[in-house]
């Protein structure tokens, strides 16, 4: 890995690193600053008021339980893997496709450092950057529950819950960083990312619009957000090794085949 | 030090280079002429492991240019044709950083440089003009004092003035050691700094040749206007290469030393001497030639 440019990455990503964690921990710490008794029983009512399905899609159907259940429910099951989505189609293509794109990559690789080596450091750059954001929204998390209602939160619950969201967010972005490092146009490898994770995203919320039951349960098993079942996850529905196992897979497949290629292939500049 | 043999490499619409062969010596600077589109770049890029090749090899140094790239950038110090930066960075800034990937902590070389070139490298990259942007090119390239070092049209967006350090910078390199490889569609600039010129055309490697036998060849065109009209029949009637007389007004042509012009215009009273400047075009027809087409 090259230092400088890890450097230099973090230093020209730190702006939209902090606009995405502060939005992501304002909006969870509402959320979780919400919950009283008052509110589950207005979400009855609005739960009733819907017609079925409407409020499932986004995955706003059903009445929490307890604090995790209610965190889940209103900002990991949805909200988060759109804000994810959001952020981790632009991270990769910054970090490699644009350099290639502009020219300023000739630079880079006109330093005794390989492709492999370039490439790498920027991937490693993206682990840490969502690492931030994630150890930033977990612990703030946790230190506001604790201090609203100690006790109310499940804790390993809720780490493993955001152990699997970080996860989620690094294989999305590491399917973007695969043709980030294929292209070398800029737009078409956001394009191509952008296009495999709305196409994730969408199957997803028809999923959850039939609660993958049976067809939709199809639908929704081909998306990556398969892997993030918030509910799922607080209530150990799920085998969480086998789960993260998947992810950590995906992870280094896309990552791995994104530097070969861009080991092998011709630059434009 | 630097080796091509056999290089082919294509792109889809056809152009690339093909079937490339030369060699520099250590020590040597060598120019590569031709006009654009001619796949100048190309065989750069490939030097720079920045393209597969789809046969042949090149190599820099001993070290084959595609696979072992990274080793090869620490000897080498490149100007790229097309300049792009990291733009909102300011020009010390970017210095620094491409110091600090190289690993390199000396920066005096820099300094001289700065100085050599009368670079103010505080501003914004993109906020500078495009002459100012190629200065800070040719720094990043020889910071680090490598001694093999790669010119794409290394002196583009230079004023006159910066071109004439530019070409001193180059004849100091050679004297300090350094292998130089030089593209250009400058015929002059080649031929103040060069010991040998490659020459390349739609993607062929046309000829290499030494400077000053490339200098022979080259053909000149003066214009001579003359002070009395009866003065013209004499220059018609000598061995000069008229190519067009238009009154007193007379298009003469020259191949190599311009020593007989001079002898034989001097029998005459001349109002005007003037030296067309070669149209690249021209210079390359010569060395190309029909036979070639």
């Amino acid at each position: 890995m090259s230092l400088p440019l890890f450097k230099f990455s973090l230093k020209s990503s730190w702006l939209i690193l902090l606009i995405f964690t502060v939005l992501m921990v304002g909006y969870l710490l509402l959320i979780l600053s919400m919950y009283d008794e008052e509110i589950v029983q207005t979400l009855e009512a609005i739960v009733e008021m819907y017609p079925p399905g409407m409020l499932a899609a986004v995955g706003m159907d059903r009445i929490p339980a307890d604090l995790t259940d209610f965190a889940a429910s209103y900002f990991y099951d949805f909200l988060v893997q759109l804000l994810l989505l959001i952020h981790v189609i632009n991270l990769p293509i910054r970090l490699v496709v644009k350099h290639v794109d502009n020219g300023s990559m000739s630079y880079l690789l006109c330093t005794p450092n390989s492709r492999v080596k370039i490439a790498a450091t920027q991937a490693a750059y993206m682990v840490v950057h969502l690492g931030i954001m994630m150890v930033a929204l977990t612990s703030l998390a946790v230190a506001l529950s604790q201090a609203l209602s100690p006790g109310a939160l499940d804790i390993p619950a809720f780490l493993s819950l955001n152990l699997a969201t970080y996860l989620t967010a690094l294989a999305m972005a590491s399917i973007v960083f695969f043709f980030s490092c294929t292209w070398n146009s800029t737009m078409y490898a956001a394009a191509s990312g952008s296009a495999a994770l709305v196409l994730f995203f969408v199957l997803s919320t028809i999923g959850r619009f039939g609660h993958h039951q049976g067809v939709y349960g199809i639908i929704s098993s081909i998306s990556i957000f398969r892997l993030l079942q918030a509910r799922a996850i607080i209530s150990g529905q799920i085998n969480m090794w086998v789960n993260d196992l998947i992810l950590l897979l995906i992870i280094s497949g896309f990552v791995g085949a994104g530097i070969i290629v861009f080991k092998r292939k011709d630059l434009p500049f | 030090m630097i080796a091509v043999n056999h290089l082919t490499k294509l792109y889809r619409n056809g152009r690339g280079v093909r079937d490339l062969n030369f060699s520099v010596k250590e020590g040597e600077v060598f120019g590569y002429l031709g006009p654009n589109g001619a796949g100048k770049t190309t065989t750069i890029r490939n030097l720079m492991g920045f393209l597969r090749p789809d046969s042949g090899t090149c190599s820099i140094n001993g070290l084959d240019c595609w696979g072992q790239s990274a080793g090869i950038q620490r000897s080498v110090g490149y100007i790229p044709g097309e300049i792009a930066f990291f733009d909102r960075m300011t020009g010390s800034v970017f210095l620094d950083f491409l110091g600090d990937m190289r690993g390199a902590k000396d920066r005096s070389r820099a300094a001289t440089l700065l100085e050599l070139f009368q670079l103010d490298p505080s501003e914004r990259i993109r906020e500078m003009s495009k002459g100012t942007k190629q200065k800070l090119a040719i720094l990043a390239a020889c910071m680090n004092d490598p001694p093999v070092l790669v010119f794409d049209e290394p002196s583009a967006g230079l004023d006159p003035l910066m071109r004439d350090v530019f070409v001193r910078f180059i004849l100091e390199e050679k004297k300090r050691g350094k292998t130089v490889f030089i593209s250009s569609h400058d015929f002059d600039e080649i031929n103040r700094t060069c010991d040998r010129a490659g020459i390349i055309r739609e993607g062929l490697l046309v000829d290499v040749q030494d400077v000053l036998a490339l200098n022979d060849k080259q053909r000149r065109q003066f214009i001579i206007t003359l002070s009395r009209e009866e003065d013209v029949e004499k220059l018609r009637s000598s061995s000069l290469n008229i190519l067009k007389i238009d009154g007193r007004r007379m298009e003469i042509a020259v191949q190599g030393s311009p020593d007989r012009l001079i002898k034989t215009i001097s029998r005459v009273s001349v109002e005007d001497i003037e030296l067309q400047p070669m149209a690249l075009e021209r210079v390359f027809m010569q060395y190309y030639g029909p036979e070639v087409r």
